[in-house]
């Protein structure tokens, strides 16, 4: 066989399996990143959730616990601020999404504090309403959970495959950039704790 | 000495009949054909046959896979979070529509929850659970009655999820895993037309008898083509082949009858080449036909016949847990 032939097959071979193998990248890339974006709006979809509930929980507490307007303004007003924040996973930073976490933390203290005084009334707990609302509302704040911890894995494992070396070569030719996550849990992140 | 005495104790702790602190990864799962697991038996056999019937009856009817477990201790779990790893470990309901419910009742800490699966969170709201779990469970699970309590929790769920609407609401997203053509498989092809429009090209140039020009020359001037064409026939086995077949196809009588011609002779070549040398062989390999194609396939889960085994599901938390 003469040599150029030889040296042309090399060249060939190199190229196909080069290329196979940047596709194949990209490819993980591309998924690991929808997959990323999908849980992202999974957790905005939760917490939207929760704020839908708060309108219904608002009017129902306030039938009965008359003397607690200052905690359901402080609910109200929280709520307002949680729902203005809305981050695209394309691209988010750190501090965005720790201005997220903070607003919605402001948000679950003050469900928190609200919940905590519905207790002096009976006649509320009684409510089927209420009681309804509070499944609900804990049902959420577990969803939540799930749903952050979901979003959190998957930014990990989409981290750790744009920054390996080799991949991050291919990352970095196609602008795959690292992505936030959310830090530990603040105090404020804790699920309202609904004891009977 | 020390050593001894610690294995004895070991032994002994191992045959003690104590109650397994589980985390969500290591509570067993149910025998096979079963929904129900009841490691430490809290259940009696009854109940558990009872319940099984009642979540093979459900399954069979609606395709939803309702687990239920009775553990003793969790480690310390918050019940919530215990169910969610145990319902994703064990991938419970069907995999595309995510029709699982798992029944958590932990003895220790006095929890008992209900866990949702992602489809079947709009027929088992929260507040539904939450009143399954206040109105048929709990009554019983406070006065210590697990069989009844469970049974009754069980029953209710499947009562919820067998109402007409709810079953076609059910069966209305059942639908065939797709299969598709692996993207290495599609790469594979893209790069296997530019070689073969290559080849069609370098062949089309190299074939051809030139003027004045003798056998000799021109079998020396083709083997080169000829040799690359061999190894891209082990590279790409399909696209020469096709050209090949192409060629013989269309190319009309003349170009086969000559390319024959020429594959007789550049046979020949080799072979007294092969002859001089000995350890120069393969070179002559003709086309490698074979090795590709294999099918991707995948077996959708039974439905209809007996449980055989958790579809891979996932839930998102849905769901209500009490203290009793």
């Amino acid at each position: 066989m003469k040599k150029s032939t030889l040296f042309a097959i090399i060249v060939l071979a190199l190229i196909a399996i080069i290329a196979l193998w940047g596709v194949k990248c990209y490819n993980q890339f591309v998924t690991a990143e929808e997959n990323v974006e999908t849980a992202w709006s999974q957790v905005e979809n939760q917490y939207q959730r929760r704020s839908d509930l708060i309108p219904n929980l608002v009017n129902t507490v306030k039938g009965y616990a008359v003397h607690e307007q200052t905690t359901l303004e402080q609910v109200i007003a929280a709520r307002a601020q949680a729902t203005a924040i809305k981050l695209d996973a394309a691209q988010m930073t750190t501090d965005q999404i720790q201005a997220f976490n903070d607003a919605q933390g402001q948000l679950s203290m003050a469900l928190g504090r609200l919940m905590a005084v519905s207790e002096a009334y009976p006649d509320l707990k009684a409510n089927q309403n209420f009681l309804e609302l509070q499944a609900q509302l804990e049902g959420t704040e577990n969803r939540i959970t799930v749903a952050r911890n979901t979003f959190n894995e998957q930014a990990k494992a989409y981290n750790v495959l744009v920054r390996r070396f080799p991949k991050n070569i291919i990352a970095q030719m196609f602008g795959f950039e690292k992505k936030p996550y959310f830090e530990a849990e603040t105090g404020a992140e804790k699920a309202p704790t609904v004891e009977f | 000495m020390k050593l001894k005495k610690f294995i004895y104790i070991a032994i002994f702790c191992c045959l003690m009949p104590r109650a397994w602190a589980y985390e969500p990864e290591n509570v067993p799962m149910p025998a096979a054909g079963s929904l129900v697991s009841n490691p430490d038996g809290i259940l009696s056999e009854t109940a558990v046959e009872q319940i099984n019937s009642t979540c093979l009856s459900l399954y069979r009817q609606t395709d939803v896979e309702l687990a239920v477990v009775a553990i003793e201790d969790m480690n310390g779990y918050d019940a919530a979070n215990f169910a969610q790893r145990l319902f994703m470990h064990w991938g419970i309901g069907d995999k595309q529509r995510n029709t699982g419910v798992l029944i958590l009742l932990v003895t220790d800490s006095r929890d008992i929850r209900i866990h949702t699966g992602g489809g079947v969170e709009g027929l088992l709201p929260d507040a539904t659970c939450d009143q399954i779990l206040s109105g048929h469970m709990v009554p019983y699970l406070s006065n210590n009655q697990w069989d009844e309590g469970m049974l009754a929790g069980a029953q209710a769920i499947k009562e919820v999820l067998c109402s007409p609407e709810a079953q076609a609401e059910l069966l209305l997203g059942f639908t065939p895993a797709d299969t598709e053509l692996s993207d290495a498989i599609c790469v594979y092809l893209m790069i296997a037309c530019c070689i073969l429009i290559l080849f069609a090209s370098l062949l089309y140039r190299d074939m051809r008898p030139r003027v004045g020009e003798t056998d000799k020359q021109r079998m020396q001037r083709q083997s080169g083509t000829w040799q690359l064409l061999i190894a891209a026939a082990i590279f790409f086995p399909l696209p020469v082949c096709f050209l090949a077949i192409w060629f013989y196809r269309h190319g009309g009588k003349a170009i086969s009858a000559m390319l024959s011609e020429a594959a007789k002779k550049a046979a020949e070549e080799e072979r007294r080449r092969n002859q001089d040398n000995p350890w120069k062989g393969g070179n002559n390999g003709g086309f490698y036909i074979g090795g590709f194609g294999g099918g991707s396939g995948r077996s959708s889960g039974g439905f209809g016949g007996g449980f055989g085994g958790f579809g891979g599901g996932a839930s998102f938390g849905g769901g209500a847990g009490r203290k009793f």
